[in-house]
């Protein structure tokens, strides 16, 4: 079986594609090219057009402007019936009257497959998610993990070109979130069957993909790997929306010859080569562990900026401690790691941060 | 918990009372009809030799052989008026959707024999139809003899069962169900087989039940298109014809209350674990398509041949009760008001005496209703259920039954005051209606208590509220759309009983609407102010449907955002 899906794995391209419920424009202009057999995920906040495009995709909703190409074929008019893209749905909708096996059965069924080689695939891909001995259950008496499986299965039989998963893992508590994850990614990785995956969680999207596609109000914000992403964002929308960042506005000036980011309140960092233009207005980002604490007076690395600053409030979560440390108007947060014992800052404490200037980018929007 | 621990004496003394009243107008009567029909008439033993009688006397054995068969036919005409209906307004982008969704609904406002005469004047052998047909085509179909006459009007007036609960149900289904099928390749009559329907069956079938219970029970109707040769009529006529001790119209009742009990069961046994027909997490209602242009005239050929159609015992009546002579031609000679002055000054009393029953009969019903409610799903109780379940049952009680058991019951007990027996009394009317109408009211009440959060009770009674003052100031106020709702529906329906009211009317003074109808319509003069009579109820049904319509619209937007989110917790 898998070999078979390997060898039949497609791509998606998705050219200018625009899409209107009513008057309210949800989707502006996609362009988009997944590579087969590649875990391929929409992240984006709810309302950002995610679940549009993969219902797109599969032949849902409002007819689409622009093309969606499904290897070489172009199916952006074809019925949904007649796409061949596997679709795993948010609430699994798995039938209510039919057994699993019926519910397995039924897309071989509906594609004509001959009778004599039905039974031995719905029994592979039964197997496959683990589920031969719940075979005559109906979904109602299944927990929500195995009517999950049940709907991969459902899904996986009939060899779809593509394996499209609407929010898969939204209705399962949070330990079996982790564990499904695991065995999503072990069977896509055996299948080699691309796959798009849509979600708005992204310890989700950073663990399981190869790229992700960050979406927001109908837009592609940027596609890349995940530590791409997390590490150079292209706006701040990107930058806030994986992980916590520090974001100021400032602009690009020469000053004694160098190319400094200065912020109207007198935060400077070097930024030589960050590839702005001088005079340009643009927005500084570094992530909270970039910067390090230490109280005023101690020593810090040296070649790093200093900002001095007064400890606001701080949280402790775990595995660090995060401080929001007034900086001229400026509230920068920052992470220290914590193992137990240490003394922590605490309120009210005047501090030095030592930032990296490595650490910084420089984002345009 | 204790049956008497805190808090719990308010509702014990309520459900108390409401069990009495249960066990002595529904219980007793229903009890004794069937004790009489295992009795001996003459030694007073129990036996089945009445059983063997009915089974051994052909005309019994064809009353029941034609009940059953007309009742059958009814569910599959009603099943051809109301699929095409439901199915193209909830599936396909539809002008007037709503519109059909209403007059469909039409029909159900006005009892089945009041419709029937009207039908023979447009269907029947002489009737404008088959004039029509006759002269263009030379034939002439029997759209109205015997049984079919039964079947068309019951059909037609009862097919609605069918239409609210199958909408329902295709409303519900979890658009991801069929976006599923279509995924994996289905479509088209394929993907309505074996997805649609069978998600929408046990909706399909609790209307279907529910319409073969109706109409088996009926007597009105047959008995107006003067078919005696049916369970209900039989049981009706050897009581009033041969008395009350016959034992033959007791076998009938039990006959008719055993079918009414197989047709609910049915239903329960098709709803019951197979709650499909709620949306799910992501869902939406069924995806609804655009027609093509020729589809969509053929959809609204179809659709306005059937509204027509089922909306013809009404056109039918108006035209009656404006019409002067309408015999043996396609419409009256000519057309007067003098029907509707006649009924003013000579029977308004009828109308006074409805107004009064069923208002009275609903009121009861609400209150009861809302009680029981509140006792079931609000106390611990012991036998708490028993009080719903027993309620419920007088579903299965046909009006004849009811009707047959007052009288036996109730006849040797004067009312002191006024020394008549309670039987003949107007009250009894009254109670009658209102047992009968009780399983209505009462589910709009459960409903409509079940939307309610038992967190804003508990809010009430962490502020200091008791029980009765949360219940007067918390509960019932947020039930008022339901409560109304039930109001209306037991009113409405009652103004148009016949059946029990038949049996218990003892003077033309005391009658209401529906025997007025029923009289006058026994004869050929007495069509025109029928038919006036007729109009007159549907307009009172009309009319307060509509107004408690727009109240529950207006309570539903203002307690639409707050309430209804925590509501089912």
């Amino acid at each position: 079986m898998s070999s078979r899906t390997a060898k039949s794995a497609s791509g998606v391209t998705i050219e200018n594609l625009s899409l209107s419920f009513g008057q309210t424009e949800v989707l502006k202009g996609i362009n988009l090219d997944i590579r087969p057999g590649e875990l391929f995920t929409f992240l984006g906040p709810s309302g950002s057009g995610k679940s549009t495009l993969l219902r797109a995709i599969s032949g849902f909703g409002p007819e689409p402007e622009g093309r969606i190409l499904v290897g070489q074929d172009d199916v952006t008019y074809l019925p949904p019936w007649q796409r061949n893209v596997g679709m795993v749905f948010q609430s699994y909708a798995l039938w209510p009257h039919m057994t699993v096996r019926r519910n397995v059965t039924f897309g071989l069924e509906e594609q004509k497959v001959p009778k004599s080689d039905i039974g031995a695939r719905v029994n592979a891909a039964l197997k496959l998610v683990g589920l031969e001995d719940l075979a005559e259950r109906r979904p109602s008496q299944l927990s929500g993990g195995q009517q999950q499986r049940v709907a991969l299965a459902r899904t996986i039989v009939v060899e779809p070109r593509v394996l499209l998963l609407d929010e898969p893992l939204s209705n399962l508590d949070a330990n079996l979130r982790v564990q499904m994850r695991r065995e999503i990614l072990e069977l896509q990785r055996k299948l080699e069957l691309t796959t798009i995956f849509v979600t708005h969680d992204q310890e989700e999207a950073n663990t399981m993909s190869d790229r992700i596609a960050v979406l927001n109000d109908g837009i592609i914000q940027q596609v890349g790997m995940p530590l791409e992403l997390y590490d150079r964002p292209t706006n701040r929308f990107v930058a806030s929306f994986l992980g916590t960042a520090n974001l100021i506005e400032g602009t690009i000036r020469k000053v004694r010859g160098k190319t400094v980011f200065s912020a109207p309140d007198g935060i400077t960092v070097p930024a030589q080569g960050a590839g702005v233009k001088s005079g340009q207005d643009c927005t500084a980002m570094f992530r909270p562990q970039s910067l390090q604490i230490s109280a005023r007076g101690n020593r810090t690395s040296k070649g790093a900026v200093k900002l001095s600053g007064t400890v606001e409030h701080r949280e402790f979560l775990g595995h660090l401690i995060r401080y929001a440390v007034r900086v001229g108007k400026q509230v920068l947060l920052v992470d220290e790691t914590h193992s137990s014992g240490e003394a922590a800052n605490n309120a009210g404490d005047k501090v030095v941060l030592s930032l990296n200037q490595k650490q910084v980018q420089f984002l345009q929007a | 918990m204790n049956i008497f621990a805190r808090g719990q004496w308010g509702p014990a003394t309520v459900a108390l009372f409401l069990g009495l009243f249960l066990f002595v107008f529904l219980i007793v009567p229903v009890g004794k009809v069937i004790y009489v029909a295992f009795q001996d008439p003459n030694s007073g033993e129990l036996t089945l030799i009445n059983f063997i009688d009915f089974f051994n006397t052909s005309l019994f054995r064809e009353s029941f052989i034609n009940s059953f068969y007309v009742a059958s036919m009814s569910v599959v005409l009603a099943s051809v008026f109301a699929l095409p209906l439901a199915y193209f307004t909830t599936r396909f982008n539809f002008g007037g959707a709503v519109l059909i969704q209403t007059l469909g609904i039409i029909p159900l406002i006005m009892p089945p024999f009041v419709g029937a005469v009207a039908m023979l004047l447009l269907f029947g052998e002489n009737g404008s139809v088959n004039l029509i047909l006759g002269e263009w085509f030379d034939i002439n179909i029997p759209f109205m003899e015997g049984l079919n006459g039964v079947i068309l009007v019951e059909s037609i007036h009862y097919f609605p069962f069918i239409l609210i609960n199958l909408s329902a149900a295709l409303n519900n289904i979890d658009r991801a169900m069929e976006e599923s099928a279509q995924n994996l390749g289905s479509s088209g009559m394929r993907l309505f087989r074996r997805i649609v329907f069978p998600l929408a069956m046990p909706g399909y079938v609790a209307g279907a039940s529910l319409v073969f219970l109706k109409v088996f029970d009926d007597l009105g109707t047959p008995l107006l298109l003067n078919i005696n040769n049916m369970l209900a009529p039989q049981a009706y006529l050897r009581i009033t014809s041969i008395g009350i001790s016959d034992p033959m119209g007791y076998v009938i009742s039990v006959i008719l209350v055993a079918f009414s009990l197989l047709a609910l069961w049915t239903s329960f046994l098709a709803i019951r674990g197979k709650d499909y027909a709620t949306v799910q997490k992501g869902g939406g209602g069924l995806m609804k398509r655009g027609l093509r242009p020729m589809e969509k005239v053929g959809c609204y050929a179809v659709v306005i041949f059937i509204l027509l159609l089922v909306l013809s015992p009404h056109l039918g009546l108006a035209i009656l009760s404006f019409g002067t002579v309408w015999s043996y031609s396609v419409l009256p000679d000519a057309f007067t008001l003098d029907h509707y002055s006649y009924v003013f000054s000579t029977s308004s009393q009828f109308i006074t005496n409805t107004l009064l029953y069923a208002g009275l009969a609903a009121t009861i019903d609400v209150v009861f209703g809302t009680a029981i409610a509140y006792v079931v799903w609000r106390t611990k109780l012991a036998g708490r259920k028993w009080l719903d379940f027993i309620a419920m049952g007088a579903v299965a009680v046909p009006g004849v039954v009811i009707g047959i058991g007052y009288l036996r019951t109730f006849f040797d007990y004067n009312v002191p005051i006024i020394d008549k027996p309670l039987a003949s009394w107007w009250v009894i009317i009254v109670i009658a209606l209102a047992i009968r109408r009780l399983p209505y009211a009462l589910r709009a009440c459960v409903a409509a208590l079940q939307q309610v959060s038992i967190i804003l009770e508990e809010a009430a009674e962490n502020l200091g509220a008791s029980k009765r003052r949360t219940v007067s100031r918390i509960v019932v106020p947020l039930m008022s759309g339901g409560i109304v709702a039930g109001f209306v529906t037991s009113f409405a329906t009652a103004s148009v009983e016949l059946s029990a009211t038949i049996m218990l009317v003892s003077t033309e003074s005391d009658a209401p609407l529906a025997f007025g109808i029923y009289e006058f319509m026994q004869s050929a003069a007495g069509r025109g102010p029928g038919a006036a009579l007729g109009i007159i109820a549907v307009l009172i049904v009309g009319i307060a449907t509509y107004l408690s319509h727009r109240f529950i619209e207006r309570k539903e937007t203002e307690r639409a955002p707050d309430v209804a989110a925590t509501a089912g917790v």
